[in-house]
């Protein structure tokens, strides 16, 4: 299943020229990849809350240093336009 | 106040200040989350400036992907993939005490790993040789530095070179940071190989293996996704 996902990541990359949705399918099948790792392999499936507690504690900060930056460079008109997420602003 | 331990474990696998194996085992693999939580911001303060760098910059950042090959990256996912489930498969082999498998899954995800990074060091190679470290020389393949690349836009557009060379610092920096993580894995999972072979470590109690397991499964996390975002994002 985990090498079905990297084949199909790698091939959508190489053949489909997907634009702007390029990133967020990429970055998808890895979110995919990363959930059957840590569910199956780190047994996170059978684990207690407390560890569950630190996973999320983990990516909740992650998740806040990258929209707090990514807020602060997109609205300054650095980044070309066509280059942001569909809707973003203007 | 009871001196009286409830415990049954065999005698000097549990440390004093724990009641029993399964408290320590718990303790122990509670730290190595707390540490793959540190990680994660470790790693993800690169992936951060990488999203801001890539936004700002990115059609250099796209010719930067384009200098990769997306098989032999592809192959190498693959390659940690596949270490990642022997590497689980290790920790089963211990849980269920089977020391005879837990050697060949222990010896297998090394293998794996080894390989990851014999094809890494090719592709680093490869690319020091097309003059892509970052630097003085970039953009002149090695041995060539007089004459420009073939094929090469730099000649004509500084600015996009720029921004390619800026691609490659962030490749570098974080595969190298990667390698190291794997590096520090294959050490660990040595020793313990080294002690299993020895003695009945791993089925005797499984929670070391499992700890280093946890943390190399986090290692090819991080690779699952410096893939896509070195590797596959070419336009």
């Amino acid at each position: 299943m985990l090498l079905l996902l990297t084949a199909t990541t790698a091939l959508i990359a190489i053949n489909l020229h997907l634009g702007r949705w390029e990133i967020p399918v990429a970055l998808g099948i890895a979110g995919a990849k990363t959930l059957l790792v840590g569910l199956f392999f780190m047994h996170l499936l059978y684990s207690n809350r407390l560890t569950w507690l630190v996973v999320a504690a983990g990516v909740l900060f992650f998740v806040i240093m990258l929209s707090l930056t990514l807020a602060d460079y997109w609205t300054r008109h650095w980044v070309p336009s066509e280059r942001l997420p569909a809707g973003w602003l203007f | 106040l009871s001196l009286d331990t409830a415990s049954h474990e065999p005698h000097g696998l549990v440390a004093h200040h724990f009641e029993n194996l399964e408290q320590q085992r718990d303790a122990s693999s509670l730290g190595m989350w707390l540490f793959l939580a540190s990680e994660v911001l470790f790693f993800g303060a690169l992936f951060t400036s990488y999203a801001v760098m890539r936004s700002l910059f990115p059609r250099g950042f796209a010719a930067g992907s384009n200098e990769l090959d997306p098989l032999l990256g592809g192959i190498n996912t693959a390659v940690l993939l596949t270490s990642s489930l022997s590497m689980a498969l290790g920790v089963w082999a211990a849980q269920t005490s089977q020391r005879r498998l837990l050697h060949v899954f222990l010896g297998l995800t090394m293998l794996f790993g080894a390989t990851f990074l014999v094809i890494k060091a090719y592709e680093w190679h490869h690319e020091y040789e097309k003059g892509l470290v970052p630097g003085e020389g970039f953009g002149h393949p090695h041995g060539a530095v007089s004459q420009p690349s073939p094929g090469e836009e730099h000649a004509a557009n500084p600015e996009l070179m720029r921004q390619k060379q800026m691609f490659f610092v962030f490749y570098f920096i974080i595969t190298g940071l990667h390698a190291l993580h794997m590096l520090v894995g294959l050490g660990v999972l040595g020793v313990q190989l080294t002690l299993a072979l020895r003695s009945d470590f791993g089925v005797r109690d499984w929670g070391p293996i499992e700890v280093s397991g946890l943390y190399w499964h986090f290692v090819d996390i991080v690779w699952i996704f410096v893939f896509p975002l070195l590797y596959l994002l070419r336009t």
